[in-house]
């Protein structure tokens, strides 16, 4: 608890006479909202959740970190001021804005603080009654709401106030409200949706999906929106004159704000002034009536604890014999010897369920797009002819997309050796492994498969389509550079088994020197094959190389003794 | 005597899955009630429906008079539960813990403080009252969660599991405290799998196998009835229908071992 919660709860508190009317017990309804805030206090929220460097420290002011961040996003929609041409047309960039950061921030804190699935098992079974609870919830996230929304509009309020005078307070105010419980109707809309669409088990990877796609979509946002806004004349540009705006809910907000502040009610004023206030009613209500009801009924399935598990029925003969599945079949094409066959294997399968690697590694392939779609929207961008002719451009385009998937293979190797269920490695300490090396090399090779080699045939396919079989020995070149470099580094720095390393200690002995050089081995060997393009000869020789290169160091990998393992210990 | 727990005709679906065929039970004040049966039987199910967690079953239960139905706020002030693992808040401290849990019963605030301290002391986690549980082991968890079910002293404490991760000593500190408890007139429900323990401290044990009753009665009485000599055999013998030596053998067999 820290001010603002205290505050936050004093003013929430002020309507005790109307909750006792309500058979609200207030002794009760503090003491839940108490815990509550202190253990939100204590927890990172939305923001911090992403972020790799999960410190040991106990965290203590949670809340203050969180309505910092919350303010820093709120300067950032200070931004939307510079654009266009009139307040109308600003104020609905505002709203784009925080309609999305305020949706997207509670779609996560959703699960992780407001529904608390421990409070069937904690609350419950006190004599605690179903008014009391439900006010409490709803007060929680109130308060909660809050905590975000009112840094968030807090400097869009005092620059509006500056512009505009104070006449824009109370309308704008207003128009926070009403977009926020648009928001919240998002929210609960997207909740049902998953619901729908998913088993409640799966809930909590479908939100750190979302989770995912929204740090991609900020990501891109920060970087392409400048740039579009200067190609499209965004600068000068009134959204009034657009088409179809009036279909665009943050336009209403903005319109029905400008209009209250400057008193100017025309036909169409009054329309977007009726939807700003209208439809956020009604989907509010749509939420208490339909949404909330649905969503108490699942929450309890959410933490998986009664739903049934299903039996499979097997015949014995079936379920005895040893058939291989596809990736196992793949797994013992690529490798060899029992250790490095479970080694891939294990590893991919990790990969593909593991929430945490998930979480830190599918970010990349975001930023991948994003990144490529940056250099299409460049001025200039390269055309297929670029390609086909194999222009100055076409050439540096085929380097920067060839070289580029070891930055995604490179990400995933670094997170490799972390998990949340570091301790279950003890199976490799127990177990008669010769050369731990060659779990390495299976991991190796899974990553590998798993994230590059789908790109280069991907890119192959384009290539040869495109340019002709011509490009064939580059292709070779490429693919192996980023073999070769990746693994490289893999023998340099996988010094740990997959998994089998606390996340927190993930930040530790990370530096962002080390960072930056194994990003720049790559890009010296992009430019290096850059300059022999055109050269086949040279081409041709340093690709044997290259495939000499890394059949060495994979075999180096394979080789590598118990001795060159870092502090291996599963009791830490 | 008028029973403290009645439960009459208790049915139970989960959708088209029945797990609760008709239960009748009437338990006395100072009992201590032994329920055991086979995962998926239907304890955990009952042990919710008597805390009040679920109301949408058919058939009767009273507790102490109220119909739990009617009038569960009653009913979950007189009952004290103690949920398998450790199921809490742990990034509060034991001390915030205790006091939230005090005021949802109704303590005064300085008697929920003064006996959760208490408590905690005996437990031998005096040291550990201010610090957050997150940090703690399981059997530090269970005895802040022990504390916390018998905070508002309850005529009735339902425990589910309560010995998980609880080292030697402590075990013997519950099972005694169980049996003090039970003298001074509380009843006890105890839902475990350890035969040894539930053999030892309760007095009456009810095994229910696939949502019905299938042996109610004291150690002795379930010994003379089935004579087998453990409770351990009884269970085996009254819910399984493979034989564990037959069972056992086939584990041998495949890995070559005769």
């Amino acid at each position: 608890m820290n001010f603002f919660d205290r505050f936050f709860l004093k003013i929430f508190l002020f309507a005790a006479p109307v909750l006792r009317k309500m058979n609200v017990n207030m002794e009760h309804l503090r003491a839940i909202l108490v815990a509550k805030l202190t253990m939100d206090n204590r927890r990172p929220a939305a923001f911090q959740q992403m972020r790799a460097s999960k410190e040991k420290k106990e965290l203590n002011q949670a809340t203050l970190k969180t309505m910092f961040v919350s303010l820093i996003i709120g300067l950032f929609f200070l931004m939307s001021f510079a654009i266009g041409n009139d307040i109308t047309t600003q104020l609905t960039f505002f709203f784009s804005m925080f309609i999305f950061m305020l949706a997207a921030t509670l779609i996560t804190d959703f699960t992780s603080v407001l529904i608390d699935t421990r409070d069937n098992l904690i609350i419950l079974p006190k004599p605690v009654n179903d008014a009391t609870f439900v006010t409490a919830r709803l007060l929680h996230i109130a308060i909660h709401i809050n905590k975000l929304l009112l840094p968030m509009a807090l400097p869009s309020l005092i620059a509006l106030i500056v512009m505009q005078g104070p006449s824009a307070i109370v309308p704008f105010i207003l128009m926070i409200l009403f977009a926020t419980m648009l928001s919240v109707f998002l929210v609960n809309a997207v909740y049902i949706f998953i619901l729908k669409i998913t088993k409640p088990s799966n809930f909590q990877s479908v939100i750190s999906y979302f989770q995912i796609a929204f740090a991609v979509v900020i990501y891109g946002s920060y970087q392409l929106l400048p740039r579009m806004m200067s190609k499209m004349g965004i600068d000068t540009m009134k959204v009034s004159e657009l088409h179809n705006i009036s279909y665009y809910p943050p336009y209403w907000f903005a319109d029905a704000c400008n209009s209250i502040s400057t008193f100017s009610f025309e036909s169409r004023n009054i329309y977007n002034l009726m939807l700003a206030i209208g439809i956020p009613l009604v989907s509010i209500f749509v939420v208490v009536k339909y949404f909330a009801p649905a969503f108490t009924r699942n929450l309890s399935m959410i933490t998986g604890s009664t739903e049934e598990i299903k039996i499979k029925n097997v015949s014995k003969n079936e379920s005895l014999a040893y058939r291989q599945s596809w990736i196992e079949k793949l797994a013992s094409k690529f490798t060899s010897g029992s250790s490095e066959y479970m080694g891939f294997l294990f590893t991919w399968k990790m990969m593909g369920r593991s929430k945490d690697f998930k979480m830190k590694v599918y970010p990349g392939f975001g930023y991948l797009i994003v990144i490529i779609a940056m250099m299409m929207l460049q001025s200039n961008s390269p055309s297929l002819a670029d390609f086909n002719e194999m222009t100055e451009r076409g050439k540096s385009m085929f380097i920067v997309f060839l070289y580029f998937g070891s930055f995604i293979v490179l990400s995933a190797i670094g997170q490799l050796p972390y998990s949340d269920k570091f301790k279950a490695a003890w199976i490799f300490a127990i177990t008669p492994i010769d050369a731990p090396g060659k779990l390495l090399s299976g991991a190796l090779k899974s990553v590998i498969i798993c994230f590059y080699i789908p790109l280069v045939l991907l890119f192959s396919l384009f290539g040869i389509v495109i340019i002709g079989p011509s490009i064939l020995p580059n292709l070779v070149l490429g693919c192996f550079n980023v073999l070769a470099v990746t693994s490289l580094i893999a023998y340099m720095t996988l010094r740990k088994l997959p998994f089998s390393v606390s996340s927190q200690d993930a930040s530790k002995n990370k530096t962002t020197a080390r960072n930056f050089l194994t990003m720049l081995i790559p890009m010296l060997l992009g430019g290096i094959h850059w300059l022999i393009f055109d050269y086949t000869w040279a081409v041709v020789i340093l690709a044997i190389l290259a495939v000499i290169a890394t059949w060495m160091i994979m075999d180096s990998i394979r080789n590598m003794s118990w001795a060159k393992i870092e502090n291996f210990d599963v009791n830490r | 005597m008028e029973p403290i727990i009645s439960i009459r005709n208790l049915y139970k679906n989960y959708g088209s899955k029945q797990v609760l065929k008709d239960i009748s039970i009437d338990i006395y004040p100072g009992q201590v009630i032994g329920y055991i049966g086979p995962n998926g039987a239907g304890k955990s199910t009952t042990v919710k429906i008597l805390c009040g967690l679920i109301s949408d079953f058919s058939g009767q239960v009273t507790i102490k008079g109220f119909d739990i139905k009617q009038n569960p706020l009653a009913v979950k002030s007189i009952i004290g539960y103690v949920p398998e693992l450790a199921e809490l808040y742990d990034v509060l401290t034991p001390n915030e813990f205790l006091s939230l849990v005090g005021a949802l019963y109704n303590l005064p605030p300085e008697v929920a403080s003064e006996r959760g301290k208490g408590m905690l002391e005996a437990f031998g986690l005096a040291g550990n009252m201010d610090q957050r549980m997150d940090t703690f082991s399981k059997g530090m968890k269970q005895k802040v969660l022990i504390t916390s079910g018998l905070l508002h002293n309850p005529d009735i404490i339902i425990l589910d599991e309560p010995l998980a991760g609880l080292d030697a000593n402590s075990v013997i500190i519950v099972k005694e405290l169980i049996s003090k408890l039970a003298d001074s007139g509380k009843t006890i429900f105890y839902s475990s799998h350890m035969m040894d323990i539930v053999e030892k401290v309760s007095d009456r044990i009810i095994l229910i196998n696939e949502g019905t009753v299938v042996a109610d009665g004291s150690f002795e009485e379930l010994k003379q009835k089935q004579g087998d000599s453990s409770l351990e055999k009884i269970f085996a013998h009254l819910t399984s229908t493979e034989s564990m030596g037959e069972a056992s053998g086939k584990l041998m067999d495949i890995l070559g071992n005769k």
